[in-house]
């Protein structure tokens, strides 16, 4: 009996082993059948396609931000910081009646200056409009045209890395304590009336940040002072530089159109990406000030294809959503954002194709710059769209 | 008696289970056509080359001939089991495969004495492959190309079995015959941003048939057997998937498997030594749905032999033990390339033994032989086969030696 069993066990054992023993890759040899033999499956061939683009757009969008943590004065990359808007609460006015105003200053709290040697002139007006940061302001709102002057009535002050506070006439201030003037309503407006020597960027806090925004220190005869701070803020930008480029916080869109008249009717998508080459001298991650505050310098971007394709449609602003991600700007690279799903829709009428439109998906939050190289380059730097495709099997081996 | 009997139950159907690390046919040569034939029969029938359709067995109801079923005297099952290995040989290249057979299986329950039904299931044709390779493009990453081909015709015959005479055993069944050729193509490529595409086309296979066999005892030492397995018109539905639904197809046509037929006999040249020998043939079927092989399918027959000496109830253990050989030469239907026609040659032994502590036996097959030529077809393949079955039935101690 037990002889029996250690033969079963020896016979079971054997079968497992045998059962268990590896096999070769069949392919070599078992292409005596494949190659013009007698099994027939052959995978269609796979296609390499490349659309050029029939047209690349940069369109810009009515956008600003009311509530950055950073004001700015100044250019950077093109984008241009023209003017900062600034409210005051002068509330407590009242409390200070009867003292004499001794001196005024208007206090900006830099925290950035793009090198020590750059300065910049600047001048303040009253504004005669009322704003909001929660307004999309992307031109100079209606303010006086007359300078409001320093205490020797200078118009025109210089800023620089270490002039960051500025005398008022005093006689502003006490007009207001005295009651026979009424402190600026609608605030003021801080702008540079002329082109410096060299551009370059001033960066200050701005009331939304926790602390230390701007602010008017009153110091009256008896020593004491009044501080009267932003309550709000906004910094005017625009973007002037043209090219390529994807800007956030102004801002500027690429629009891609193209067609995909070349690729096979049958065409089984295996990868699909809208590929851009960075151009990373002129991109912008985050600014010296940003940096400060620990911000990202990562571009983080969303591809979306537009309701419309009329550009003049509010509608087209706004899209389903293809890819989101994220690089960093200032970096040259190859950028490839992956389309596979969107485009073998588009080859199957399964959506309409209506272009691509690549933005910053902070647009209304941060100020960055994506720039590319753009379709006058060479083939090897300027943006398309890479489709690789698969044909359907042939199983009929003719 | 009966815990040692669902131990071992248990230990070879985990075998079973757990064996087929990498599940294959038998033969790469079933990648084409409609796969490799499968013989019918346990590991006693595969051991005497399936030289078997006069030979009756008492305790297994997977037989060559289910005339055979008629003497079971209980409830039997059976099943079996094959693992090869095997070198593939073409001029320039060699491959080493493991490969293993979906088990066969069958259920035989006696009615009355000499009446017995069953039923069961049988793969008729079977063939596996997986390969791959890269295509040839001037872009990277560089696409892949995997193609899996899985083949199985399968039968689950509803027998009746009858002796109505001492020397005569009958049988009929109707067989369901279903099964499906299935062809996958994928696209791929070794960068995971890179999706898979498909083309899989399956062929689903389904039909009925019937056959008939009987078994002769002509001479307490000379039987006869024959059967006829008629024609199987099969209905074939043939739908074709690709990553992209709106590229489906759907056909459906008919391929006839034409009628086979065998015979063959048993001659004992003592009481324990007998010499077997049949003859099976199907002609060559219609190339529906294989456009390929049109002009290229002949006749299938299998010639074969065997010498069994049958277990004994004297002397010593060894002595006891049934010892057999066989060979069997197949001509398959297909012509590789045409008109050339394929061949395996076989030969086998093997023995068994009775299930420890219960009723039934375990029998054991080796079988080495190759399959097509070098010279002939292009490629070859040595085998190497384990077959391992296993009988719960009537006790060992009291089978009728002079059968097994």
């Amino acid at each position: 009996m037990i002889d029996r069993k250690i033969l079963l066990i020896v016979a079971l054992s054997g079968a497992l082993g045998l059962a268990c023993c590896s096999s070769d890759p069949e392919g070599p040899v078992i292409s005596v059948f494949t190659d013009g033999g007698t099994y027939t499956p052959r995978a269609g061939e796979t296609v390499r396609y490349v659309d050029t683009l029939r047209n690349v757009s940069v369109f810009g969008v009515p956008t600003g931000i009311g509530e950055s943590s950073l004001l700015r004065l100044g250019e950077i990359e093109g984008i241009r910081f023209e003017s900062i808007l600034i409210k005051f609460e002068f509330d407590s006015l009242e409390y200070y009646s009867g003292m004499t105003v001794d001196s005024v200053y208007i206090d900006f709290p830099v925290t950035v200056v793009q090198n020590e040697n750059f300065h910049l002139g600047i001048s303040f007006h009253e504004l005669l409009e009322d704003f909001s940061e929660d307004d999309t302001i992307t031109a100079e709102p209606a303010f006086a045209a007359e300078q409001i002057p320093g205490h020797d009535g200078e118009t025109v002050r210089d800023m620089n890395f270490e002039v960051t506070g500025f005398s008022l006439d005093e006689s502003i201030v006490q007009d207001w304590i005295d009651g026979t003037a009424t402190p600026w309503q609608n605030g003021i407006i801080v702008r540079w009336p002329s082109e410096p020597d060299s551009m370059g960027i001033i960066e200050m806090t701005s009331s939304n940040y926790a602390s230390d925004p701007p602010v008017i220190r009153v110091v009256f005869a008896d020593d004491s002072e009044a501080v009267f701070a932003a309550t709000e803020d906004y910094n005017i930008a625009s973007y002037t530089a043209g090219g390529l480029a994807c800007v956030g916080g102004v801002a500027t869109r690429i629009f891609f159109e193209f067609d995909f008249d070349g690729v096979n009717e049958d065409a089984m998508v295996n990868y699909s990406a809208l590929v851009l080459h960075v151009d990373g001298g002129n991109g912008l991650g985050a600014s010296g000030g940003e940096l400060l505050l620990s911000f990202t310098t990562d571009f983080i971007y969303y591809l979306y294809t537009p309701d419309t394709r009329d550009m003049l449609d509010p509608l087209f602003l706004a899209g389903t959503g293809v890819a989101t991600g994220s690089f960093v700007p200032t970096l040259s690279d190859e950028l490839r954002i992956p389309l596979s799903g969107f485009t073998q829709d588009v080859l199957e009428d399964l959506r309409e194709n209506r272009g691509l439109v690549f933005q910053s998906d902070l647009e209304t939050v941060r100020f960055q710059k994506a720039f590319f190289f753009d379709t006058a380059s060479g083939d090897s730097l300027r943006p398309y769209i890479e489709i690789i495709y698969s044909l359907p099997a042939d199983f009929t081996g003719e | 008696m009966k815990k040692t009997m669902f131990r071992i139950s248990c230990i070879f159907s985990l075998a079973l289970i757990a064996a087929p690390v990498r599940v294959e046919a038998q033969s790469i040569f079933g990648l084409n056509f409609i796969g490799e034939h499968c013989n019918p029969g346990g590991a006693r029938y595969s051991a005497i080359g399936y030289s078997g359709i006069a030979v009756p067995d008492t305790s297994d109801a997977l037989t060559i001939n289910p005339a055979s079923l008629a003497g079971l005297r209980s409830f039997t099952f059976s099943i079996f089991e094959v693992t090869s290995m095997s070198k593939v040989n073409t001029i320039d290249r060699t491959s080493d495969q493991t490969r293993f057979q979906f088990p066969s299986a069958m259920i035989a329950i006696p009615v009355s004495r000499g009446l017995t039904l069953g039923i069961g299931y049988r793969t008729r044709f079977a063939g596996r492959a997986e390969f791959d390779r890269y295509q040839d493009v001037d872009f990277t990453p560089t696409p892949r190309e995997l193609y899996k081909f899985n083949c199985s015709l399968y039968s689950v015959p509803i027998t009746i079995a009858w002796m109505p005479l001492e020397r005569l055993s009958v049988s009929g069944s109707i067989q369901l015959e279903k099964g499906s050729i299935k062809d996958e193509v994928y696209t791929f490529f070794d960068d995971t941003d890179y999706k898979s595409v498909h083309s899989i086309r399956t062929r689903g296979f389904s039909g009925t048939s019937w056959s008939a066999s009987a078994l002769f005892m002509a001479h307490p030492r000379l039987w006869l057997g024959a059967s006829f397995d008629d024609a199987i018109g099969y209905s074939v539905e043939e739908t074709i998937e690709y990553t992209l639904d709106r590229l489906q197809t759907v056909s459906r046509y008919d391929f006839t498997l034409p009628a086979a037929w065998s015979a063959g006999a048993g001659f004992g040249i003592t009481g324990r030594w007998w010499l077997t020998s049949s003859f099976w043939m199907r002609s060559a079927p219609e190339a529906a749905g294989f456009g390929l092989f049109e002009g290229s399918l002949d006749d299938e027959t299998i010639v074969s032999f065997g010498i069994e000496r049958r277990a004994g109830a004297e002397g010593r253990r060894w002595s006891r033990m049934p010892l057999r050989m066989g060979y069997h030469e197949d001509r398959w239907h297909i012509e590789f390339p045409s008109g050339r026609q394929v061949v395996s040659r076989f030969f086998s032994v093997g023995t068994g033994f009775g299930m420890p502590g219960g009723p039934g036996g375990i029998d054991f097959t080796l079988e080495f032989g190759k399959t097509g030529s070098v010279s002939g077809n292009s490629i070859d393949e040595k085998i190497f086969r384990f077959g391992l079955s296993m009988s719960l039935s009537e006790k060992w101690t009291r089978r009728r030696i002079e059968r097994h």
